[in-house]
Order: structure tokens, then sequence, then C-alpha cells
């Protein structure tokens, strides 16, 4: 049998106790720790005095004990470091209107900094809640009419439906409008007629929701915005037309709006409701009306330009491939003349 | 009264260090305040403890004698500085004022 003097303590334990405790302390503590080991072994398994060991020296880790924590002023560097901040503390109170002015620049200054880091964050931030975002393009058009060169971030209605059937990189396109300033009305419970004036109606196609990831709170995701005037209200619409118990209610699906476009009041039947764009969206909408009621979402003219027009381009696809085709297809299609 | 600054834990060592004596080191320290509060106190607390006092003046110490036990390491052993005696007389006169003080039901209840 072995005997007790011959067992140690766990070797990589001691190892960390000498290199954390305080030189001029060690002897003292690592005595202490030894000599409460083997009285540890006269009570207990040799196993779990390793481990009361083990335990005991991570406890020792306290800043009175440990090296070069708190009040052990024996190294140079500690004086040295402490005696420039006491200088430097002495010059600020000497030069109190420095003090204040410096103090005060650098102040605005990092707060400034940090307002700008919080800027240029959200800035960053746009657009990026879309799973597709870093293969999702908007198509410009850079027009010369007349002479006048002139350029729009819209694109020819026929476009996004062109795009799909005859550009193999384009994995989905989708198209928006925005009406501003139109008046909806909204019949109450009792049939009474309210009406508001509204902005950010957008036209949209039924792909919306497929190509954007927006959510879609209430409604079929796979069939919607497929017929003539429907529409999908945004939640903040939705409770400001009826009430902020929307999400609970299944009656909002099927209720009908009266939206006056061209002079002409049209009732459009509400099939889902959405979330509101997140706040980093770079367009919002308050209502979502199927393009299909407006018969220039069919329109085959390439001269005018009235759809934002989006392209999802398929996996590792370069924007520069389809972008090299544009020149022939505007060749074939916009001016075949 | 105000400058002392000692500690409630830190009485304790303070008062077992003056019960042992001669045998005032750390592991003997540690176990018999372990018997006279019937808790499990760990060497680490016992040990800052104890260089918190020393630096603060209420302790000396100088190395005692090695053992085997102690794979050959001295012990250190701690000794009251007057000051020390001082400040615990005080404290325990500020006690025993304010044990006086007690209102005689208050007393009843408490001890009774």
């Amino acid at each position: 049998m072995i005997s007790q003097d011959q067992i140690t303590p766990p070797k990589w334990s001691l190892k960390l106790l000498r290199y954390f405790v305080k030189e001029r302390y060690l002897e003292e503590i690592e005595g202490d720790m030894e000599e409460e080991f083997h009285k540890n072994l006269d009570r207990c398994s040799i196993k779990k005095a390793k481990l009361i060991y083990c335990l005991e020296v991570l406890k020792l880790m306290r800043p009175t004990i440990i090296k070069n924590l708190g009040g052990d002023r024996y190294g140079n560097r500690y004086d040295l470091v402490k005696n420039n901040f006491i200088v430097a503390f002495r010059s600020l109170k000497k030069k109190k209107l420095f003090t204040v002015i410096n103090v005060l620049g650098l102040a605005l200054a990092l707060t400034l900094n940090a307002f700008l880091f919080l800027w240029v964050g959200s800035e960053f931030s746009y657009d990026s809640f879309h799973k597709h975002a870093d293969r999702t393009y908007r198509v410009c058009s850079n027009i010369s009419l007349a002479g006048q060169d002139f350029s729009s971030c819209m694109a020819p209605p026929p476009l996004a439906d062109k795009l799909i059937r005859e550009f193999p990189e384009v994995e989905d396109a989708t198209r928006i409008w925005n009406w501003q300033n139109i008046s909806v009305t909204h019949f109450e419970e009792s049939g009474d007629p309210k009406i508001y004036n509204e902005d950010f109606v957008f036209e949209a196609d039924s792909n919306f929701f497929q190509f954007f990831d927006f959510k879609l709170l209430q409604g079929n995701p796979d069939h919607i915005l497929n017929d003539k005037w429907t529409v999908v209200l945004s939640e903040s619409i939705a409770k400001k037309y009826y009430g902020n118990d929307v999400l609970e209610r299944d009656d909002i699906i099927g209720k009908v709006i009266q939206i006056t476009l061209w002079g002409n009041d049209i009732m459009s039947t509400v099939v889902g409701i959405a979330e509101d764009a997140p706040q980093n969206s770079h367009f919002h909408y308050n209502i979502l009306l199927s393009t299909y009621s407006d018969p220039w979402s069919t329109s085959q003219a390439w001269t005018d330009n009235t759809y934002y027009t989006y392209v999802k381009l398929r996996e590792e696809v370069h924007p520069g491939v389809t972008e090299a085709k544009f020149p022939d297809f505007i060749k074939v299609n916009v001016a075949p003349k | 009264m105000k400058k002392t600054k000692l500690g409630e834990f830190e009485e304790l060592v303070l008062l077992t260090v003056v019960v042992l004596q001669e045998d005032a080191y750390g592991v003997r320290i540690k176990g018999e305040l372990e018997e006279r509060i019937n808790e499990k106190l760990s060497v680490g607390s016992i040990q800052s403890a104890l260089k918190r006092m020393e630096e603060k003046g209420f302790l000396t110490s100088k190395f005692g004698e090695a053992t085997k036990k102690r794979g050959g390491k001295r012990k250190r052993i701690y000794t009251a500085t007057p000051y020390a005696f001082r400040v615990l007389s005080e404290l325990k006169d500020v006690r025993t004022r304010l044990w006086e003080s007690l209102p005689k039901f208050a007393h009843d209840l408490k001890i009774s």
C-alpha cells in the first residue's frame, strides 16, 4: 500500500496555484494547501481529497492573493502608470478652461461617433431581412429621348414577364407600383362609410410574398393577389379599419373596402393581412392591390417606364451577365426599328 | 472607530488568531474557526482575510517551522498588533453598550 506521504496533490492544480499566487505568499499558501490536503486524506478517499484540493485552488483566486491585481505595489510598472494618472489629473486641474473645452469636445466627438456608427449600421441593414437580398436587384432604365438623357428606377410593364421567360439566370421577377393620395372607403359594422386618404397604396404582382420576405399574417400565401380587385392590408391599416384585435379575428378576410381609382369607386376584397414592412425596408406599403386590377399591368408598351421591377437571379450568377444581355434585348423589344 | 474598517468575518479571524496565540497559522486558524462557527471555510477566504488585515495593520507575521505534511514549506505565524487589540475592544464596547440599551421587553423576547 502506498503510504500517505507519497500521495501528492494534482500536479496541474499545483502548477496553476504557483502561477497565480503572489510570490511572497506562495510558500505559506502552498504549505497550507498541502497540509489541508493531507488532513483530508485522513477522512476521505484520495479522489475526493484531490477534488477538494482543485476546488480550493480555484477559491484562492481572490484579488488580495492573485498576482498584480490590486495591492501588489512591488512592480515598477504599477507605480509608473499610477504616476502618469496623477500628473494628468493635476494638469487637468491646473488648466480648467482647457480641460472643460477638451473634455466637452471629446465627449461630443465620441457621442457623434456613436451616432454615426448607429446610423451607418442602420443604412447597411436596409432590406437585409429578405432571405435572398444578396441576389435581388431592381431594374433601372437609362433613357435617351429627343436628345435628352434621363434615368428612372422603373421599367416597362412587360419586362418582368419577359425576363422570367427569356433569361435562364433569372429565378423570379416581380413588379410594384405606388399610388399616393388614394381615397379608400371602409364600411363600419353599421354600414356607415368612413373615408380615408391613403398613401403607399401599392400595386403588387401575385408572387409578391414569395419574392419578398414580408410576412403574411392572414391569408393564403399560395393564392394571393391573383384576382382583380383583391387587396392585402398592412397590419397597422387593418387595425385602423377594424380595431386592434384583427389578428385574433378570422372575419377580416372577405371584408370589402372601396378604392377610388381613375374617378371610379371600385369594391375590393380583403384577401390577407401582412406585417408592416420593417423600418429598414426601402419601401413601406399600407395597402397592396393586385396588379391585375390595373389594365396597364398587361400592357405591352415598352416605351413607358411605370413599374418598379425586381429581379432575383439564380445563386452565384453575376449581375453583369444579365446586364450584358440588355443592349441586344432592348434592340429587339424596345426599338425594333 | 471610523477608521478601523474591520469586517465581520475579519473580526472573527482576528479573534481566532488571538485565541490560538503561537499556533496561529493558516490551516490551524481555519480548523479552529470552522469548529467554532460550525461552517465549512475555504483556504482562500481565510488567507485573503489574513492578507487584508496584515495590510491594514491588524496583524504582523513571521515564518514558523516547516513540517513534512506541508511538503517542506514553512508556516506563517500571525500575531495581532496592539492596534488590533484596541480596535477589538472598542468594537466589543460598542456592542456591549448597545446590548445594555436594549429595551427591557425586547431583551426578554430575544433571550427567553
